[in-house]
């Protein structure tokens, strides 16, 4: 598979299925826009009969080489040379790493936990880390530079196809911490990038409700605590894109779900 | 938007809030939208386009592209990381237009009078759904001495000269490949030039590098480099675009 940086950092924004939340000028005077993303959700205490979805991605498709990019400044602290970012991480079994799956359509079901109001954004080794990470979709962020360099922080909202600004500021020297709102305005999906280092990247997924996870190194997810119903599921990775299907959860349902991405 | 940080190195936001006005809430005004529409109409659509999306007949042949207005990200801005401008900072932004070369500036309509260019600054809030200005910061008193050495220092030390080099000229290291947020070539200032696309006044320089230039690869710098380092380097900016 050929990569290149537009596809680390504009991965597979085109086919994302958001809502088009885009202006029609001079038709709809109006004060704003609203947000995608601002879907009302109850947390409940209890969740009768709940159930469960777990299983592993996994990828099949061509073998990826690394994307190497020149190392024109903080050579000391970045390296000499290139830089070899591997977007997609595969373990030898194929499972897949950083992908993201979610069940849309609950609107009452259990807490988010405390953890995903903030996300953390770590600049470390000329990297950000992690790579991909979840967040609810009124999370603040926290930003924190352990190189003794500058990094700059620039953060875009990718919605139908299209980067918006969010921020963009820097971070000159370690041990510097910020702490800023998201504020999504239209879609759920946040890239981060560095132009002072143009192989950092980072996304953050954010979603009304917590029933959302992140692959491990191996691949697997899992959700539970789900309310009996009829929802979509949806898998989406940076660089391989987003696939949707419908999903049931019947009364103590116990799913396993297995998804091979190429 | 509230913007905060948690840090003790909280000098960016320190200084914010004690030279911060009041947002200015969104008044809506049919009429002034209205007369506003037929301005943009006549004056900006042909290079930021009909729907305010920077695809107008004459887009192609800009660099950078003009603003996609759609996207709510406006360089020129003295709120803080993340904000809207403030309706001051559009007005200031038609009267004043944008310098630069051929292809890569905007005429100034400061023959429009005060109404016309609320209009039209109405239609361009409306376009980018800003549903509340931002909150001006205002730069400290220019100071009368500055260190030009601590000034040069901090123009390395702040990887200014990574883009816009250490003379200035715009060809740092990381010149070449700078993208905006279409991912278009951008090039860094050239400061040799004397062009600064929002205002030459020494407040307009150190603003710049307070707030960053949102689509632009040009980050803030306020909330983590003081005031007076600001200012140290906007000195330093100055006495570079005035050599020869």
């Amino acid at each position: 598979m050929l990569l290149n940086r537009r596809s680390l950092m504009l991965g597979a924004a085109a086919g994302l299925g958001s809502i088009a939340a885009k202006s029609q000028f001079g038709t709809a005077y109006a004060q704003g826009l609203g947000s995608a993303n601002a879907l009302k959700y109850e947390a409940v205490d209890a969740i009768p009969n709940a159930g469960r979805f777990h299983g592993k991605l996994a990828y099949s498709g061509p073998p990826v080489e690394p994307i190497e990019m020149r190392v024109t400044k903080d050579s000391s602290i970045c390296g000499e040379g290139v830089r070899s970012v591997q977007p997609l991480r595969v373990a030898e079994d194929g499972g897949l790493a950083d992908a993201v799956v979610q069940i849309r359509g609950i609107t009452r079901g259990k807490p988010w936990q405390p953890v995903f109001d903030t996300t953390k954004i770590y600049q470390i080794d000329c990297s950000f880390q992690p790579f991909v990470q979840i967040g609810k979709n009124t999370a603040d962020a926290e930003i924190f530079n352990f190189d003794p360099i500058l990094h700059n922080i620039h953060a875009y909202e990718v919605h139908s196809g299209i980067r918006r600004a969010m921020f963009n500021f820097s971070q000159p020297k370690a041990g510097q911490v910020d702490f800023i709102p998201l504020r999504l305005r239209r879609g759920h999906l946040v890239t981060i990038d560095c132009n002072a280092h143009n192989w950092m990247a980072a996304w953050v997924y954010t979603s009304p409700s917590p029933y959302i996870a992140v692959t491990t190194v191996e691949g697997r997810f899992e959700i539970n605590d789900i309310p009996p119903g009829n929802y979509e599921v949806v898998a989406w990775h940076p660089v391989l894109g987003e696939r949707t299907g419908a999903l049931t959860i019947g009364p103590n349902d116990d799913l396993g779900f297995n998804l091979v991405l190429s | 938007m509230c913007i905060f940080k948690k840090s003790a190195l909280l000098i960016g936001f320190v200084l914010a809030t004690s030279h911060s006005v009041l947002a200015q809430q969104v008044t809506v005004d049919p009429s002034l939208f209205t007369e506003g529409t037929a301005l943009y109409l006549e004056h900006c659509s042909v290079c930021h386009g009909i729907e305010g999306d920077g695809k107008g007949p004459l887009a192609t042949g800009f660099s950078p592209r003009p603003r996609d207005l759609t996207k709510s990200s406006f360089k020129f801005r003295s709120t803080g990381v993340g904000e809207f401008p403030t309706q001051s900072d559009l007005l200031d932004t038609l009267n004043r237009g944008v310098s630069g070369s051929y292809g890569s500036s905007m005429p100034s309509f400061d023959f429009l009078n005060e109404r016309e260019l609320l209009a039209l600054v109405e239609v361009v809030r409306y376009v980018s759904g800003i549903d509340q200005f931002g909150v001006a910061v205002a730069p400290p008193p220019r100071p009368v001495n500055v260190d030009m050495d601590h000034a040069q220092e901090l123009y390395r030390e702040l990887s200014c000269a990574g883009c816009h080099g250490y003379d200035g000229n715009g060809q740092g290291d990381l010149a070449v490949g700078l993208l905006d947020d279409d991912g278009l070539p951008i090039k860094p200032a050239n400061f040799r030039t004397g062009h600064f696309k929002g205002g030459a006044d020494p407040e307009n320089i150190w603003m710049r590098i307070y707030t960053g230039m949102s689509g632009t690869p040009m980050p803030a710098f306020g909330r983590n480099t003081s005031a007076a380092d600001i200012w140290a380097v906007t000195e330093y900016v100055i006495k570079l675009s005035n050599e020869e």
